[in-house]
């Protein structure tokens, strides 16, 4: 191989001072923290009342019975 | 860059010589304010140069770059009006439309829309086309946000109704979900004005629907049948909340395309 003046670009490379995976700079999505808040949040609220209506149902239905049986033991 | 921001820019670089271009290339020595009322005594001193519809359209952009559509509105109107048939006449026109799509004016922005898109010349084909079409689906999105905000409405009015005499205190349901709110407030602080806007809507509306909720099932014995409806409009209810939330703040083609293409890390 012939020598030549150009620099080694192996040893020229300059440094990486940081990668960031996913990125897209083009991107117009919101960020994972705000979607993760909205879709956390109205997530919550949607088990929060279904499970309000599962569990209050419960909850009457036990005390109902613990009125009206004078008998059950304590 | 916004694109505002950048028509804006390009608008400064585009001018020729003399005292417009002095003033539309030193916009970014200046405030806007300062630029603004130099461009609006040239206009006003050459109302019949060609320029001069350029230069509203420029100061129409820098008011929107500051979030003034009030101060931008006038500024397009007059550029449609006094340079009526011509290049900046149009943008006036397209800048109108704009600023009615944003105040919910759907049928006057889809008019001129679809008259611009009538012009010849495949830019604002496009464009007409293009704008008329977005401002259709956005016509579609607000009348479904309006449905459901009306909906959301009266389901808390009557469960509050029907729950009038026992709304204190405030359900156990309620409680749980404070710290949790609390946080989703907190997070706002960090947030731009739109998805802070869209966060805070979802955190305070859920704790509205959880004490509607929770005062109503705690006063009111129900069925089996009665308790499953009232656990389907829960799940209902907070798929309605999260739409109105990213419609109402601004937000639903970034929601789109976060549907689509994932979060932004």
């Amino acid at each position: 191989m012939r020598p030549t003046d150009t620099p080694d670009p192996q040893a020229h490379r300059p440094a990486v001072l940081g990668v960031r995976f996913g990125a897209n700079p083009n991107s117009s999505s919101l960020g994972v923290d705000v979607t993760f808040l909205l879709f956390g949040g109205a997530g919550a609220l949607g088990a929060g009342l279904f499970l309000a209506a599962w569990l209050r149902a419960k909850r009457k239905k036990a005390a109902v019975v613990g009125r009206d049986d004078p008998g059950a033991a304590p | 860059m916004s694109r505002v921001a950048a028509l804006a820019l390009s608008l400064s670089l585009a001018v020729p010589s003399g005292g417009f271009e002095a003033i539309a290339s030193r916009a970014g020595a200046r405030s806007h304010d300062a630029s603004c009322a130099r461009m609006q005594a040239w206009v006003d001193a050459h109302p019949r140069d060609p320029r001069a519809g350029r230069g509203l359209v420029w100061m129409a952009e820098l008011r929107l770059v500051d979030a003034r559509a009030d101060l931008a509105l006038p500024l397009f109107a007059r550029a449609a009006r006094d340079f009526a048939g011509s290049e900046w006449g149009w943008e006036g026109e397209k800048g109108v439309a704009d600023l009615d799509l944003a105040r919910h004016s759907y049928a006057s922005a889809i008019a001129t829309y679809d008259r611009l898109a009538t012009l010849p010349g495949p830019y604002w084909r496009y464009v007409g086309r293009t704008s008329a079409k977005a401002a259709r689906a956005a016509r579609r999105r607000w009348h479904v946000f309006l449905l459901l905000a009306a909906l959301l409405t009266i389901g808390l009015g009557v469960r509050l109704f029907r729950a009038r005499r026992a709304l204190w205190p405030p359900p156990e349901e309620l409680t749980y979900a404070l710290p949790v709110a609390a946080v989703m407030l907190l997070a706002c602080l960090r947030q731009p004005a739109g998805e802070a806007h869209a966060v805070a809507t979802v955190a305070l509306g859920a704790l509205v629907l959880l004490y509607a909720h929770g005062v109503h099932l705690r006063a009111r014995a129900a069925s089996a049948p009665a308790r499953a409806l009232e656990a389907l409009l829960g799940l209902c209810e907070a798929a309605a909340l999260l739409y109105c939330a990213v419609v109402a703040s601004g937000l639903w083609a970034r929601f789109a395309e976060t549907l689509t293409s994932g979060a932004e890390r």
